[in-house]
C-alpha cells in the first residue's frame, strides 16, 4: 500500500526539495502540491492524503492556521517543515512532533519517513492527532480571542472575530462589516474563509461570507437560491456553488 | 547664566591687561628715577583700555558676521577697515570724556589724540578679529571631528543590522534549502544563487571605510539580494527597476537602499497570498537625486516616525548626518496599499579618473 502524500510550502524551490527526495522512496505518491494555505485546506479535504509535509511561515495562512482550519482530530499524519522558529521548535519538541529543518539532509528526511511509515502503520496515529491538536490549542489563541487588524481612514482597528458580521471581498481586500460599520483588511476572501471556518464563519457567495451566529432568517427565492437575512436587517444572496452549504442549514 | 560669567570673564582679562600696563608705566617711572604716582597710572591706564574693553562685543560680533575666508572676502575685509576707523574715533572720544571724569583732560587736540590712538586701534581691532577667527575654526573643527564619530557609529549600527537581517535565519536558511532544491536539477542557477549569497555576506562583513558609494554599486547589491529573493518567491516577486543612466554615478550612502528594499519584500510581499511588485526608481531633478522604492504588498506606513522600524530611522539619521537639511526622507502608504519611501539628496557626482 502507498502513503499518499501532499507537499505544502509557499516556495516553489522549497516544494521542489521535497517532490527530488521523495522520488527516491517509490512507495510514497504525490498527490498534491500547494503554494500556500486555502489550497493545502481544500487539497487535504479533496485528496485525503495519509501524510502532509507542512511549512509553517507562509502568507495569510499559516501551517497551524491550516491545521486549524481543517481540524486538527480530522488530520493525516503531519510533518512540519520551518527554516527557523524557536519558538514552534520548542513546542514540537515538547510534544515530541516530528518535524523537518531547512535545510535538511537526504538521511534526516529518509529518517522522518520511516516514522511517518510506522505512525500510518500501527495505531499510534490518534495519540499524534491529539498531540497536533494540542499545539494548535497553544500556539494559537481560542477562537474566542482573536482578532484581526483591519483599517478604517488611515486608523488601525483590532476587530473581534465576534464582533463581525459578514464579510464582503473586493479583489484583493476584505471588506469587514460590523455593527453597520466596514472596515478594510487587505487578504482575498478565499483565505479569510479559510481562516474563520473554524470560529462559524461560512461562504454563502463568492464574494461574501457570514457570521453564522448572525443569521436571523433564510428564504428560499422564487427564481432559486437563497436569501440569508442578519439580524441587523442585511440581506444578502447565496450563490450557486455555496447553495448546498446553506441548504444544511434548513 | 552663561552670559553672566562670559561678561565676567571678558572683563577679567580688559582688567589684566589694564594692570599689565599700568605696571609696566610704574615699572618705567621707578627705572628713570621720577616720582612714582600709582593711583593716577592705574587709572590713566583703565581709561586707556575701558573704551576697548565696552566696544569689544561689537568688534567680535564683526568678525562672526564677516570672516575673512570663502568668496567675497575682499568686501567683508573694507566693511572691517572702516569699521576699525569708525570704532577707533569713538574709543577716541570716550578716552577723552574719561580723562575729564577723572580730572585728567588730555592736552592737544582731537585730531592729534585720534592719530595717536589709531595703533592702539589697530591692535586691539585686528588681534580681536583674529583671536574670534582662531575660536570659529577651533569650534568648526570640533564639530566636525563630532560628526564624523556620529558617522562611523551610524554606518557601523547599519552594517549591523543590515547583516543581522542578512543572516536573519529565516532568510539565510531558506536560501541555502532553496539552493540544495536547485543542485540536482539546475546545477548552474545553485552556482549563481549561491554566488549571490557569498556576495552580500561579503559586503556585509567588510568593514569598507567609505560613507558614499556610486549608485551603481549599491544597485548591483540590490539585485544580487532581490535575485535570491526571486528564485524563492517565484513568480509572486516581479520587480520594476526605473533608473535613469545619468544617476548611476552618483554617490549615496552606502546600504542605503538595501534595508528599504529588505523591507519592501519580507514585510509586504512575502506576507501575501498573490506575491506583488517591488518598484525601484531613481531619477535627477536639478542637482537633486530623487530615489523611491516601494511595494504594493499588505503593508501600510506607520502613522508616525515612533513606528517606523530600525532600519528606517537608522537610513533616515545617516541622510541627516551625511546632508544635514539638504535631504528629505518620506514614508507614505500607496494608494492602491502598500509602502513607499522617498529619498532626496543632493546629487554629488564620483569624481572620474
Amino acid at each position: 500500500m502507498s502513503i499518499r502524500a501532499l507537499i505544502v510550502d509557499d516556495e516553489a524551490p522549497a516544494r521542489e526539495r521535497l517532490s527530488t527526495l521523495l522520488a527516491d522512496h517509490p512507495d510514497v505518491e504525490i498527490v498534491g502540491q500547494c503554494g500556500n494555505g486555502p489550497d493545502a485546506v481544500d487539497a487535504i479535504a479533496e485528496q485525503t492524503p495519509d501524510l502532509v509535509f507542512l511549512d509553517v511561515q507562509m502568507p495569510e495562512m499559516s501551517g497551524f492556521e491550516v491545521v486549524d482550519a481543517v481540524g486538527a482530530r480530522a488530520l493525516p499524519a503531519l510533518v512540519f517543515v520551518t527554516a527557523y522558529d524557536e519558538f514552534a521548535l520548542r513546542a514540537f519538541e515538547a510534544r515530541a512532533l516530528d518535524y523537518l529543518l531547512k535545510p535538511f539532509t537526504a538521511a534526516r528526511f529518509a529518517d522522518t519517513l520511516d516514522r511517518a511509515r510506522r505512525v500510518l502503520a500501527g495505531d499510534a496515529a490518534r495519540e499524534t492527532r491529539e498531540r497536533v491538536a494540542d499545539l494548535i490549542d497553544q500556539l494559537l489563541p481560542p477562537l474566542t480571542q482573536r482578532r484581526l487588524a483591519a483599517r478604517d481612514r488611515g486608523r488601525v482597528v483590532f476587530l473581534r472575530l465576534q464582533e463581525i458580521d459578514w464579510i464582503e471581498g473586493a479583489g484583493n481586500y476584505v471588506r469587514l462589516h460590523a455593527s453597520g460599520r466596514a472596515f478594510e483588511l487587505r487578504a482575498t476572501l478565499r483565505a479569510t474563509a479559510a481562516r474563520l471556518h473554524a470560529a462559524g464563519f461560512r461562504r454563502i457567495h463568492h464574494s461574501t461570507i457570514v457570521n453564522m451566529e448572525r443569521i436571523r432568517s433564510v428564504e428560499r427565492m422564487a427564481r432559486g437560491g437563497f436569501v440569508v437575512r442578519l439580524e441587523d436587517g442585511t440581506a444578502l444572496e447565496t450563490s450557486r456553488s455555496y447553495e448546498e452549504s446553506v441548504a444544511r442549514l434548513l | 547664566m552663561r552670559r553672566a560669567r562670559t561678561v565676567l570673564v571678558h572683563a577679567s582679562l580688559w582688567l589684566a591687561l589694564s594692570l599689565i600696563t599700568a605696571s609696566q608705566g610704574i615699572l618705567t617711572y621707578l627705572a628713570t628715577g621720577g616720582e612714582v604716582l600709582v593711583v593716577t597710572v592705574l587709572l590713566l591706564n583703565l581709561a586707556l583700555w575701558f573704551p576697548w574693553a565696552a566696544l569689544s562685543p561689537v568688534i567680535l560680533a564683526a568678525a562672526r558676521r564677516w570672516p575673512l575666508h570663502g568668496p567675497g572676502w575682499p568686501r567683508r575685509l573694507a566693511a572691517h577697515v572702516s569699521l576699525n576707523l569708525a570704532l577707533a574715533i569713538v574709543a577716541a572720544l570716550l578716552y577723552r570724556l574719561l580723562r575729564v571724569a577723572i580730572g585728567m583732560p588730555p592736552r592737544g587736540n582731537y585730531a592729534l589724540m585720534i592719530a595717536s590712538g589709531l595703533n592702539t586701534s589697530l591692535l586691539v581691532y585686528w588681534g580681536l578679529v583674529v583671536i574670534a577667527h582662531a575660536t570659529a575654526y577651533y569650534r568648526r573643527s570640533q564639530e566636525r571631528q563630532r560628526l564624523t564619530v556620529e558617522l562611523d557609529r551610524q554606518l557601523a549600527q547599519t552594517r549591523l543590522e543590515a547583516l543581522r537581517a542578512q543572516i536573519q535565519p529565516h532568510f539565510l536558511f531558506n536560501t541555502l534549502h532553496a539552493i540544495a532544491s536547485r543542485i540536482r536539477s539546475d546545477p548552474r542557477g545553485a552556482e549563481d544563487m549561491l554566488g549571490s549569497l557569498g556576495e552580500l555576506l561579503r559586503t556585509h562583513l567588510q568593514g569598507s571605510v567609505a560613507h558614499e558609494v556610486p549608485l551603481r554599486q549599491e544597485l548591483d547589491l540590490v539585485d544580487r539580494y532581490v535575485a535570491i529573493q526571486q528564485v524563492r518567491f517565484d513568480d509572486r516577486l516581479s520587480v520594476e527597476r526605473r533608473i535613469d543612466p545619468a544617476t548611476l554615478d552618483v554617490r549615496v550612502p552606502v546600504l542605503l537602499l538595501q534595508p528599504l528594499v529588505e523591507n519592501a519584500i519580507e514585510h509586504g510581499i512575502a506576507q501575501r497570498l498573490s506575491g506583488g511588485t517591488l518598484g525601484i526608481a531613481a531619477d535627477l531633478r536639478g542637482d537633486e537625486l530623487h530615489l523611491r522604492v516601494r511595494d504594493d504588498g499588505q503593508g501600510t506606513a506607520p502613522l508616525d516616525e515612533s513606528q517606523w522600524h530600525v532600519g528606517l530611522t537608522n537610513t533616515r539619521d545617516r541622510l541627516r548626518a551625511l546632508y544635514g537639511e539638504a535631504q528629505t526622507l518620506r514614508v507614505a502608504s500607496a494608494a492602491m496599499g502598500g509602502f513607499e519611501v522617498s529619498i532626496t539628496m543632493p546629487a554629488k557626482r564620483v569624481v572620474s579618473g
